[in-house]
């Protein structure tokens, strides 16, 4: 396996009337050849701003202060715009959160696709089009032949989605950054987005960077899991570090507040109190603390990454080394 | 533009009866524009023996104070009135578009200086700008309907700008941007087609504000000169003979009149059509 994509150091601001606002405060993070990673994180967690900054989508008043962003060990931010450009759809391809407003509503589907091809892939017109069908065909899409000559408004939400993703890959990119692709689809098309977004995987080895909320959606399909708060990645680790030991307290309170269906029982959903901090001024320690049920005096400093385990870190003081003792020490006591 | 919107076209014209209307005259002063030279009479014949007539069989609009056939003369004359307001109009959307859009669309400094622009074009009163212009310019259809043009751009670049900033937040825009689409290609392929209704409703209205500019400057005696002739210079000469011949005056001005009127209720067609919800009355 090798390194896709490194970024590193990312911050992105939001120069506003108010202030500056950091929404991205020094994000850092792999993603190797064929993996699946997801970015979880509430609204406002600077997940979306992180992939927006990826590919150089951020638009004043946002600015991209610092960081890297290596792709193929290129630093994509001092690439020229029409350097981008070759890159963008063709490498890197990206879908939203909403197929309903992603296709421009005037034109067919198929000339969108059309276009997108012929631009990366130097096809003629009649392979492009051909070219187009066969991934309609490739993400479901019944009768392509005649769905591509359709208006978006002739397509479901779904479907709308297959052809999203259908446009995404057509030009066989060796990344694809998601967006929240199933947030505005109802759940049975949500499982059926995230088969085929798995199956394609398989099928072309594509990496894919998984924006989402929602945890669910993160156990089905990803390999990797990075957990942001407050513009900062709070713990990064494999699908089982992050499930099944979750070390940062933020990641156990995210997991404890999905709602279980337990027979007979009848629970009240735990939710984490409080609310984000404001990236206006953005807290200089653990942005996490106000609302952690574990914070005390050292978490006014912010904590450096600790790992608990190889490939599994986590921005929190009660890893260090001090705590991780005193805690051995208090449950020999309580033996 | 999608067939939607033209259907929605057909059935707003079908519920303001002013719009069929409207589109009838118009039609029928463009085809008369058109095929002016079918006239019976030459407009520039000058026939001494057969000055001011009043409207009778051989002369349906009279004759002028030079015996030319006022007819004939009102035919070229809305030749001349239409077309410089239709291309004064197309120099206008041209310019007002891609201002507008090119503004809207990349934001930041560029949009501030455009639109700084435009604010002191729009703080000079163009009429007085348009007479000193025209006094330095050789005068003559060109002239016109290029002054007239660049000096009535500034309100489509601020309703383009306006649109345009709505749009580009969409996010097929930023697919396009994601999928690697030149700002060019955004602009033209996905922002203008998106404000198409917009810019043709103020075409519209553009074109009657022309034809109007046009007449006036032309009543001044500054626009259109002897021996061609629009509606607007047509009033003109006909002023030192309001009583002997009110005729000369009453009949350009009744097609300058009509015209205008019929373009702005057009315009209103197209306003209510393209936004159904917003603006139904």
């Amino acid at each position: 396996m090798t390194e896709l994509l490194s970024v590193q150091n990312l911050k992105t601001s939001f120069m506003t009337r108010e202030g500056e606002v950091e929404s991205v405060r020094g994000v850092s993070f792999d993603i190797q050849q064929g993996e699946v990673v997801g970015i979880v994180g509430e609204s406002g967690s600077g997940k979306s701003i992180t992939a927006k900054s990826l590919l150089g989508l951020i638009q004043p008043p946002g600015v991209i202060k610092e960081g890297k962003v290596l792709f193929h060990g290129q630093d994509l931010r001092q690439m020229t715009e029409p350097q981008l450009r070759a890159i963008r759809g063709n490498q890197i391809a990206m879908i939203f959160q909403d197929p309903m407003t992603s296709l421009n509503p005037v034109i067919r589907v198929g000339a969108q696709m059309i276009e997108v091809l012929r631009r990366h892939q130097k096809l003629d017109k009649a392979g492009a089009r051909q070219r187009a069908i066969e991934m309609l065909r490739e993400v479901g899409i019944p009768s392509p032949e005649q769905r591509i000559d359709q208006y978006p408004h002739e397509f479901s939400g779904g479907m709308r989605q297959r052809v999203m993703i259908a446009m995404a890959l057509s030009c066989k990119p060796e990344l694809l950054i998601a967006d929240e692709p199933t947030t505005a689809l109802d759940v049975t098309i949500q499982a059926q987005i995230l088969n085929l977004m798995k199956q394609l995987r398989d099928a072309t080895n594509t990496s894919i960077l998984l924006i989402t909320h929602d945890l669910g959606v993160v156990a089905q399909v990803c390999t990797r899991v990075i957990v942001m708060y407050g513009g900062m990645i709070m713990e990064e680790g494999t699908v089982e570090d992050i499930f099944e030991r979750p070390s940062h307290p933020y990641t156990q309170g995210l997991l404890r507040s999905i709602p279980r269906v337990k027979e007979g029982q009848r629970e009240r959903l735990v939710s984490i109190e409080g609310t984000p901090p404001n990236l206006l001024h953005p807290p200089t320690g653990c942005p996490f603390m106000e609302r952690c049920p574990h914070a005390m005096d050292k978490c006014r400093e912010m904590p450096p990454y600790f790992v608990p385990e190889e490939g599994h870190r986590s921005l929190c003081w009660l890893l260090s080394s001090d705590m991780q003792q005193q805690k051995r020490e208090q449950e020999g006591d309580e033996q | 533009m999608n067939r939607m919107r033209w259907r929605n076209v057909k059935t707003q014209f079908k519920e303001q009866k002013m719009g069929i209307v409207a589109l009838i005259v118009l039609g029928i002063f463009i085809i008369a524009a058109v095929f002016a030279f079918l006239a019976p009479h030459d407009p520039n014949k000058i026939v001494v023996t057969e000055r001011l007539l009043p409207p009778s069989a051989a002369h349906w609009f009279g004759t002028d104070d030079n015996g030319r056939d006022y007819f004939a003369r009102a035919l070229y004359g809305g030749r001349v009135s239409l077309s410089v307001g239709f291309f004064a109009m197309i120099v206008a959307v041209v310019v007002g578009t891609t201002v507008g859009a090119v503004s809207g669309y990349f934001g930041g400094a560029m949009d501030n200086i455009l639109m700084r622009f435009v604010d002191v074009l729009m703080s000079i009163p163009s009429f007085f700008l348009m007479l000193i212009l025209n006094a330095y310019l050789k005068p003559g259809i060109s002239t016109i309907v290029i002054i007239i043009g660049l000096l009535s751009w500034m309100s489509i670049a601020r309703i383009v700008r306006a649109e345009t900033l709505s749009v580009k937040e969409r996010e097929y825009v930023l697919y396009a941007r994601v999928s690697g689409q030149s700002n060019f290609k955004i602009i033209t392929k996905h922002i203008v087609p998106s404000i198409l209704p917009t810019i043709i409703v103020s075409a519209t209205i553009n074109i009657a504000s022309a034809i109007l500019m046009e007449s006036s400057l032309s009543f001044l005696g500054l626009g259109i000169q002897q021996p061609n002739s629009s509606w607007g210079s047509m009033l003109n000469n006909a002023q030192g003979y309001i009583g002997d011949a009110p005729y000369m005056a009453l009949f350009p001005g009744i097609f300058i009149l009509v015209t205008v009127l019929s373009f702005n209720f057009l315009g209103d067609v197209f306003r209510v059509a393209f936004e159904p919800k917003v603006n139904r009355r």
